[in-house]
């Protein structure tokens, strides 16, 4: 997906306007002149001063505002580029409230039945790996992850 | 002496000998499977590393990338298909051999070069480390201040893409470091009232992101186009491999040499080591026109760079804190977590320590050699491995690890969305090392400024007064001033004249 070169320049423009303005208003530290904003407040500036060549360079080339690569024709990629995304997002939704076996066997199992593999094999993997991360990253290395239903069970 | 004894005995326990053989074969597989980046390979690490002792962590990272970089030679030189992008300078190369039925001498020389420089690498980084960290002891906050700037100047200019938009990219990365309560004031910025941002976006996570989900967004997209069947390497992989050294020592050491010091130069690492050197290669050929028909020369010369410049790059990241590529970067962040904080004081504090860091990287290219002729003839089988299962596989994997870094969501967050920003930025060409430098390097300049200004009681001309210090300001100072010269005149010369058509 080739966006042309000055809608990132106007993005980014608009941005480090934003964020100088933000910036901006922190207060100084006591007895200097600049504080916790300077810092920002500069990259703002740099920001949109960066912007301004990138806005001319991008209307010199005129090239198309949005250029689509070769995969953006086929619905099949917008899928599975959809639910490789909706992974983590799903995750952190729904992670908490039924735990992360039941959530990690779903997205793995959705996922690898999408991108091709035969369902039986999917399943099993999906199975497997699941329950081989929450033993090796729950129990092993001991990191919290949400036992949902799974822990009102195991109690 | 005693210090290389007891950095002996911490190198050779068997938890860490166990370390070392696992991430040996992690990094091998990985790298041999294309669209599995060195780097990947370092974050996804990063989570499995938090409850080991800090040799063993940094064994598991030295060692799996430095198989990485080879391995991916191997579907490079089958496929053409490079398995890391450090091997895609030569890959073409590679293959033109292949199909001329030379793939064991192409193949023989990527392994045997690499180890090679990869040992020369870690020559270099035995000697220039400690006394680069004895000079640096002479660092105040001035010199800091400059050498991160350089450092940061460093990443736009040798990335290789348009320096406006590295800027950009480097702007990015500064402004994703202030986000948080750290700084030197202590007042929140950017956290809209969310406790979580309080604590930053943490700098793995958002590696994770680029590097990791990027990459498996990528893989995604092309999971459907036909993989070839690798033929298998039949002959004798390494034969004839000492008598290439003496037929081009050259261009081992030339290779080498560059490989390492663009690992030092930061921001630049072993995938720009390898392009540039493929390049000077094939320009100071005497056979420069065999060049891409199947020549063994180029592959002997990136081969050598890009491991070399693994070793580069823990240089300024042993001392200084200051990543030399996108690995240590990475690793740095480690590093910190296991007490190792990078700086001068660590070659005195903790010798041992990085005496056992310096047997690693020889250990890890000496143990290089065999498990990599063990991958060569494994590649089918590896090659072979289902991208459908891959895939979801790591991207589950990023998940656990964002969520388990800070145990918060946020990182599930924050890779989700740097993957998006990594594809974006890739497809538009938006290079990606400025971005992870200014946003590691952002709180170094940011807190090296503050202090040296709040000694200098704001006047500014107390930056140049130290000698470094004056030294690396003036550079500083010039080499910004080129870059803008140089802008302003191509801006100039290429507006648009009245064609007489």
């Amino acid at each position: 997906m080739r966006f042309n070169d000055a809608f990132f320049g106007a993005v980014l423009l608009l941005a480090g306007i934003a964020i100088a303005w933000a910036s901006a208003g922190h207060p100084p530290m006591p007895g200097q002149a600049f504080g916790a904003g300077s810092f920002p407040l500069v990259i703002g500036v740099a920001l949109a001063v960066t912007a301004l060549p990138l806005i001319l360079s991008g209307l010199r080339q005129r090239s198309p505002a949005l250029g689509l690569s070769d995969w953006a024709r086929s619905p099949r990629c917008w899928r599975d580029l959809a639910l490789t995304l909706a992974a983590p997002a799903v995750y952190i939704l729904v992670a908490d409230l039924i735990g992360f076996v039941p959530t990690a066997f779903a997205i793995l199992l959705v996922l690898a039945a999408t991108l091709g593999a035969r369902l039986a094999t999917a399943t099993v993997f999906a199975a497997v790996l699941a329950v081989g991360l929450y033993l090796g990253f729950a129990r092993g290395l001991r990191v919290p992850l949400p036992r949902g239903w799974l822990g009102l069970l195991l109690g | 002496m005693t210090d290389l004894l007891l950095a002996l005995e911490l190198v050779f326990d068997p938890y860490v000998l166990a370390v070392i053989a696992g991430s040996a074969v992690y990094g091998m597989l990985v790298g041999a499977i294309p669209g599995l980046t060195a780097t990947m390979a370092t974050a996804l690490l990063v989570p499995v590393t938090f409850f080991m002792p800090p040799i063993p962590a940094v064994a598991a990272i030295v060692t799996a990338t430095a198989m990485a970089i080879f391995s991916g030679d191997i579907p490079g030189c089958l496929l053409r298909m490079p398995g890391t992008p450090a091997s895609a300078a030569y890959t073409d190369e590679a293959y033109a051999m292949t199909r001329s039925g030379r793939a064991e001498t192409a193949l023989g020389a990527g392994l045997f070069f690499s180890a090679l420089g990869g040992l020369f690498g870690t020559a270099v980084l035995i000697v220039a480390a400690p006394a680069l960290a004895d000079f640096a002891l002479n660092f105040s906050s001035y010199e800091y201040f400059w050498l991160v700037l350089l450092g940061l100047s460093c990443a736009v200019f040798i990335s290789g893409a348009q320096v406006t938009k590295g800027i950009a990219a480097l702007l990015i990365g500064l402004l994703i470091s202030c986000v948080g309560l750290q700084n030197p004031a202590g007042v929140p910025r950017f956290t809209f009232g969310s406790v979580d941002l309080m604590g930053g976006i943490n700098a793995i996570n958002v590696m994770v992101g680029l590097f990791a989900v990027s990459e498996v967004m990528r893989g995604v997209l092309t999971i459907r186009q036909p993989v070839e069947v690798a033929r298998r390497p039949s002959g004798n992989v390494l034969a004839g491999q000492l008598k290439l050294l003496f037929t081009y020592p050259k261009s081992f050491l030339r290779g080498s040499v560059l490989g390492t010091v663009i690992g030092i130069l930061p921001g630049a690492g072993a995938d720009i080591a390898a392009w540039m050197s493929y390049a000077v290669s094939k320009r100071f050929s005497k056979t420069p026109e065999k060049f891409g028909t199947g020549h063994v020369e180029g592959i002997i010369e990136s081969g050598s760079a890009n491991n070399s410049a693994l070793a580069g790059a823990w240089v300024p990241a042993l001392v200084f804190g200051i990543p030399g590529d996108s690995i240590t970067a990475i690793a740095i962040g480690v590093l910190y977590l296991k007490g190792l904080n990078p700086g001068p004081t660590l070659f005195i504090e903790q010798a041992p320590q990085m005496y056992a860091i310096f047997l690693i990287f020889i250990l890890a290219n000496i143990v290089m050699i065999p498990l990599g002729l063990a991958t060569i003839r494994a590649a089918r089988q590896i090659l072979l491995l289902p991208r459908s299962l891959l895939s979801p596989l790591i991207l589950m994997f990023c998940i656990v690890g964002a969520f388990a870094i800070e145990n918060s969501l946020l990182g599930v967050l924050v890779i989700l969305v740097f993957g998006v920003i990594g594809f974006v930025m890739e497809e538009n060409g938006f290079p990606v090392a400025p971005l992870i430098l200014g946003l590691i390097l952002g709180p170094m300049l940011e807190d090296h400024f503050f202090t040296s200004m709040i000694k200098a009681d704001g006047n500014i001309l107390v930056f140049f007064e130290r000698p470094i210090a004056g030294v690396l300001g003036g550079l500083a100072v010039v080499i910004w001033a080129l870059v803008l010269l140089a802008g302003l005149r191509r801006a100039v010369t290429s507006a648009p004249r009245p064609s007489a058509r």
